[in-house]
């Protein structure tokens, strides 16, 4: 059988103006990518808004391995591996629920929902001198933070702070969520799920790369010029419109300057919009209303929060590595809770009319995604290009931009790609992010 | 509950196997003149019952959606996720005719849909439901609502007409 070649070095196979395909077709590389990316950086798993209630609960993955985000009865949240500690087993099986405890299906034992092991039945087979109930309950993450109820965990427990690791970012987040009004927004419509037999990276990639959309995506602006949108030609954004590597792998395409009034007029001609409108005005003054109306149907403000997070639309995209060729990406449409339920109803239908399986565009990419990966097999040809825009990358502030259908935001990601690949430690003292949560556990002391 | 005649089942079931036949022809254009004008097309997300104005769905599209949908499917040229096209085959089956007070139709039905694409057979299946209207010119939807039943998995492409 054969044998992936099992080392690699980022150096060779990541370059200032190419990629190569093997970080797209090794399994060696996806698994140390695992490794020292997903299993050792800040990642997003869940929305607190998700989980509002005591015995909320939701479950999540980082890369392969399965985590349990619950609330407790004091407000707290918790992320566990979803894990018992006995045998193994997952001791909850429900993607998203309510729960009074977690009860494992194998053996019986049960767990509070701050993971504490509060049942183990016939517990005369365990004697106290080596049985220690307290140490074994469901094993938390070794970190947990939030941001604006965003909850990110951490598989290692060094390095940065996640407020940290969000700062070149941050301003960008707070513009999108701003948008809402109040800065007032949950995430309780639903999950579309979909996916693609392909590398985790080329979707990362193309959510911030405004080269595709005016090709790829030239059916959906010609459906939306026919009812009175933007000219298709445009791409859903003008060549000026700027696109960042912010930093820390973060990237950005603010399509603001390039969408023009078109959304406020379209708002302004719905039955809800001059109602709408004139009680954002009253509210927060006739500036921050009109943008608020614009904003409504698209934040046009593409952010991704490297590696599994992404604002764009309406929506928060997450996207789960599976396998060095397969990928999962969920879109939940955001919703804003000072708003008519006409406004979150058209947020759905515009989501709809772009993303999900059967959106207009989103199933596009991830045919597209499919043919890369078939192309990636020609082992003869073996550069994908990272070059655009070389000669016209300037950096404002630190911060590399272009107009945003360079490969800026991308040639940023694999900056970021590169540091996390090649730091032996991930520049935080974790080898190992999965070995170390387990050590750093009280569930597995010895 | 209002009896339903032989005649009329056989009428509702004719209808469905005439619809899921334009389906697996692609003849699109002739799929969409069997709706009513104020039509509803909706295939949930995550669950079958959920409130679509507060719940995203898969697929929510009224008249103007689903011209577009059509028109990108079978005139663009350029709807890339059906370039070429999937080759589709509706199975129709368990068929269930609940006559209205209104004198609409509701039609409960399962299907098994076998699709082709990509050098690869995927399989969907699950339950529908077929509100139909008696116009001048015979039965025509005014709501289909298709249940697949792995909508709350991923989905990979389901931009063809299920």
């Amino acid at each position: 059988m054969y044998a992936p070649p099992s080392t690699f070095d980022p150096n060779e196979l990541v370059r200032d103006d190419r990629l190569h395909r093997r970080i797209y077709t090794d399994p060696a590389v996806f698994e140390a990518e695992l490794q020292r990316i997903h299993y050792r950086t800040w990642v997003y798993l869940a929305h607190e808004s998700e989980i509002p209630n005591a015995g909320d609960f939701k479950c999540v993955y980082i890369g392969r391995q399965p985590l349990l985000v619950c609330r407790d009865k004091e407000g707290g949240v918790h992320v566990v591996f979803n894990r018992c500690t006995h045998r193994a087993a997952t001791v909850c099986q429900t993607r998203q629920g309510h729960a009074r405890m977690f009860t494992c299906a194998y053996h019986g034992w049960t767990f509070n929902l701050k993971g504490e092991l509060v049942g183990v039945p016939w517990r005369d087979g365990y004697d106290s001198s080596y049985f220690h109930p307290e140490e074994l309950g469901l094993v938390h993450i070794p970190r947990v933070d939030t941001y604006r109820g965003f909850i990110f965990g951490k598989l290692s427990l060094g390095g940065p702070s996640l407020a940290e690791h969000l700062a070149p970012a941050r301003q960008f987040m707070d513009e999108i969520l701003d948008c809402a009004p109040g800065g007032d927004f949950y995430l309780r419509s639903g999950t579309q799920f979909s996916g693609y037999d392909g590398n985790w990276k080329i979707q990362v990639e193309n959510q911030v790369d405004g080269y595709h959309a005016a090709f790829l995506h030239r059916s959906l602006f010609l459906v939306r010029q026919r009812r009175g949108g933007a000219k298709a030609s445009s791409g859903g954004q003008a060549a000026d419109a700027p696109g960042y590597a912010l930093g820390n792998g973060h990237a950005c395409l603010d399509r603001r300057p390039a969408v023009g009034d078109v959304w406020f007029n379209w708002m302004m001609k719905q039955p809800y919009g001059p109602a709408f409108h004139a009680e954002l005005c009253e509210r927060y003054g006739a500036e921050r209303a009109r943008e608020t109306m614009l904003r409504a149907p698209d934040a046009a403000i593409n952010l991704t929060i490297y590696p599994n997070l992404h604002f764009f639309g309406v929506q928060v995209r997450v996207i789960r590595p599976i396998a060095v060729n397969r990928t999962e990406v969920t879109a939940q449409p955001i919703f804003w809770g000072k708003a008519p339920k006409e406004v979150n109803a058209m947020r759905l239908r515009v989501h709809e009319e772009f993303y999900g399986p059967a959106g207009f565009a989103s199933p596009d990419d991830m045919e597209v995604f499919n043919q890369v990966t078939d192309g990636l097999q020609c082992e003869a040809v073996e550069w994908l290009l990272l070059n655009r825009g070389l000669h016209r990358e300037r950096v404002e502030n630190g911060v590399p931009v272009s107009t945003n259908s360079d490969e800026t935001p991308l040639r940023g990601q694999y900056a970021e790609w590169k540091r996390l690949m090649l730091a032996e430690d991930g520049g935080d003292g974790a080898t190992n992010g999965a070995l170390k949560a387990a050590r750093g556990s009280r569930g597995a002391r010895r | 509950m209002i009896a339903v005649s032989a005649d009329l089942r056989r009428e509702v079931e004719d209808f469905l196997y005439q619809e899921a036949r334009l389906l697996d022809e692609g003849r699109l254009d002739d799929w969409l003149a069997l709706f009513v004008e104020d039509l509803r097309y909706w295939v949930p997300c995550n669950e079958d019952d959920i409130d679509p104005d507060t719940h995203v769905s898969i697929v929510y599209d009224d008249r103007l959606r689903l011209e577009a949908r059509v028109w990108r499917l079978a005139h663009s040229g350029i709807a890339y996720a059906q370039v070429p096209p999937s080759r589709l085959r509706h199975l129709i089956t368990n068929i269930e005719v609940e006559p209205q007070e209104s004198g609409a139709v509701l039609a409960r039905s399962n299907f098994l849909l076998l699709e082709v694409r990509r050098n690869r057979q995927n399989l969907y299946g699950g339950s529908q439901e077929h509100h139909l209207r008696r116009e001048d010119d015979g039965w025509k939807i005014a709501l289909k609502k298709v249940n697949i039943l792995t909508n709350d998995l991923a989905i990979d492409n389901l931009t063809f007409l299920v």
